[in-house]
């Protein structure tokens, strides 16, 4: 946009809605506000995607837990789960119960590698479920930290041209500055509105992700610690 | 992963929808910028020059002028005893009846040369009046002389004093008319002048000593009133370093009045002291902002002549909208 435009706009529209200021604005302030307006939605795709992820876990996790401490047999339980496990920690069992099986079917006799196979089996199920659990976390913290840059960026640039407007129509009245800079401005609260709230949530998310992945590894350091003492008492 | 990314664009639209529509427009400014911070200078010769006030105020009304012939009168004699000045009025009166007194004469002709001597004569009649006046006792005199010829003062050239003259009583009266009318005539700005020399040896006796020590300070510097361009030019002084807080919305909110001391060479002499202030959330602030700025911005450039103006100032800040 011409700069004398911007001038003669301003002048033109006194009324500043977020529509005008955003026409106005110059069209790399125009490409900053919207990559900020994106990374903006797609965060908080991320954030409520998440959120139901982990409630939804969570509860899972809860109730294996809750079957899986019941007594039932783990036979009965592993018949059960076998074809579709549902939950995280239903995986890691699963997946533990079927190296075990294999092991015994083979007629393995040597119980210290039964023991390490199944709790590399078990690391593996972790690393995996822990995976998706965090995964796309790391875009909520890129926009956390990029993103008052980059609405600096447009900021800075929205300003830079503002004052070429003041110098090319040679007029240094508030009212011929202040549109460019208000529309400037105007891409650091994107910025900031965008990071804001995806500092915050990549904060609560990435830690309720640990927990879960504690409660996944205490499971899983339980169960191994349940199926050796089933190795020495077969063996 | 859908489900989110739909809630989150529709959030977002209904956030943009808001914001086109839902918020208010941005309002204008109000205009009304803040232009002159105009600080007041109430001088405290106001307050302590009422004496001064009084004197002038006694002046211009009309009473004022009867005194003049008293003064008049009372400069050659000033100290005498009582008797005297009704001895020496008559003089003043014939001025405006000359051809009427002419019989009448004798009797003042004679006061003169023995102005000590006739006490005798007026003390009967004096005694009565001379406090009030001396001048109505003056006609009672002329009169009783003048009493055998009654047809002389019709032909005077004022009309109004002959037909009351009959009477004793009347005559009494009839004098104020005719001073009355000399002093309309005579009223003029010098006079007053003389009036205000005149009062202290009027009132000399009983009530001088106060007023005449008021006096004597004026006299000092007799035309020393500080000018309006050298109270705007102390208000400058001081306003350049005066800050306002910030947020205040009312003026009354942030006026304050300070009194400080000023030496001879214009600095500010010990702590400016608030006088009153306002008991608003800035009121304090204000006010700390007005001793500071008296303290800054000295020492203030000021006409020496004139200390006795601004040695001591009072001063009002107030933001006028």
């Amino acid at each position: 946009m011409n700069p004398a435009d911007v001038g003669q706009a301003a002048l033109d529209a006194p009324n500043l809605s977020l529509i005008t200021l955003f026409l106005h604005a110059h069209i790399v302030v125009k490409c900053v506000m919207l990559g900020l307006a994106l990374a903006s939605i797609w965060s908080w795709a991320i954030i409520i995607d998440k959120v139901l992820l982990f409630g939804r876990v969570r509860r899972q996790i809860d109730r294996f837990e809750k079957v899986f401490w019941s007594g039932q047999s783990l036979e009965d339980l592993y018949r059960s789960l076998s074809s579709r496990p549902a939950s995280a920690m239903a995986a890691l069992f699963v997946a533990a119960m079927r190296e075990w099986k294999r092991s015994f079917e083979a007629g393995a006799r040597s119980p210290i590698g039964l023991q390490m196979r199944i709790d590399r089996v078990l690391d593996v199920t972790i690393t995996r479920e822990s995976e998706r659990l965090e995964s796309r976390l790391l875009f909520l913290a890129t926009v956390g930290s990029a993103g008052p840059f980059i609405g600096l960026f447009g900021t800075v640039w929205g300003i830079m041209t503002s004052f070429q407007a003041i110098a090319a129509s040679k007029n240094t009245s508030l009212a011929v500055v202040a549109p460019g800079i208000a529309e400037a401005l105007m891409a650091t609260a994107l910025g900031l509105i965008a990071a804001i709230p995806a500092v915050i949530a990549y904060n609560k998310l990435s830690s309720s992700a640990g927990k879960i992945t504690s409660r996944l590894e205490g499971f899983a350091d339980e169960f191994s610690a349940i199926l050796s003492r089933q190795i020495d008492e077969r063996v | 992963m859908r489900t989110g990314l739909i809630t989150s664009v529709l959030a977002h639209l209904l956030l943009l929808f808001w914001g086109l529509f839902g918020l208010p427009d941005t309002k204008p400014f109000d205009a009304s910028t803040v232009e002159a911070l105009p600080v007041e200078l109430v001088p405290i010769s106001d307050v302590t020059s009422l004496q001064k006030g009084k004197k002038t105020a006694e002046v211009k009304p009309t009473p004022a002028p009867e005194k003049s012939e008293k003064q008049q009168t009372p400069k050659p004699t000033p100290a005498p005893p009582k008797p005297t000045p009704p001895a020496t009025p008559p003089p003043p009166k014939a001025e405006p009846t000359p051809p009427p007194q002419k019989p009448a004469e004798p009797a003042p002709a004679p006061t003169p040369p023995a102005e000590q001597a006739p006490p005798p004569e007026p003390p009967k009649e004096t005694p009565p009046p001379p406090k009030e006046e001396p001048a109505p006792v003056k006609p009672a005199e002329p009169e009783k002389v003048a009493e055998a010829p009654p047809p002389p003062p019709a032909p005077k050239p004022r009309v109004k004093p002959a037909p009351p003259k009959p009477d004793q009583t009347a005559a009494v009266q009839k004098p104020p008319t005719p001073t009355q009318s000399t002093t309309d005539s005579k009223f003029d700005p010098d006079r007053i002048s003389a009036l205000l020399d005149r009062q202290k040896p009027a009132g000399g006796s009983e009530a001088s000593q106060t007023p005449e020590s008021f006096g004597a300070e004026e006299a000092r510097n007799p035309s020393a009133m500080m000018t309006q361009s050298e109270l705007d030019a102390l208000r400058a002084q001081v306003q350049r370093c005066w800050q306002l807080p910030v947020g205040w919305t009312d003026p009354r909110e942030v006026t304050v009045t300070i009194r400080f001391k000023l030496n001879q060479d214009g600095t500010v002499s010990g702590t400016p002291s608030v006088e009153q202030y306002p008991a608003s959330n800035y009121g304090t602030v204000a006010a700390e902002g007005a001793v500071r700025a008296i303290l800054q911005c000295g020492p203030y450039q000021l006409p020496a002549e004139k200390y006795d103006q601004w040695s001591e100032v009072q001063m009002r800040f107030s933001p006028q909208l």
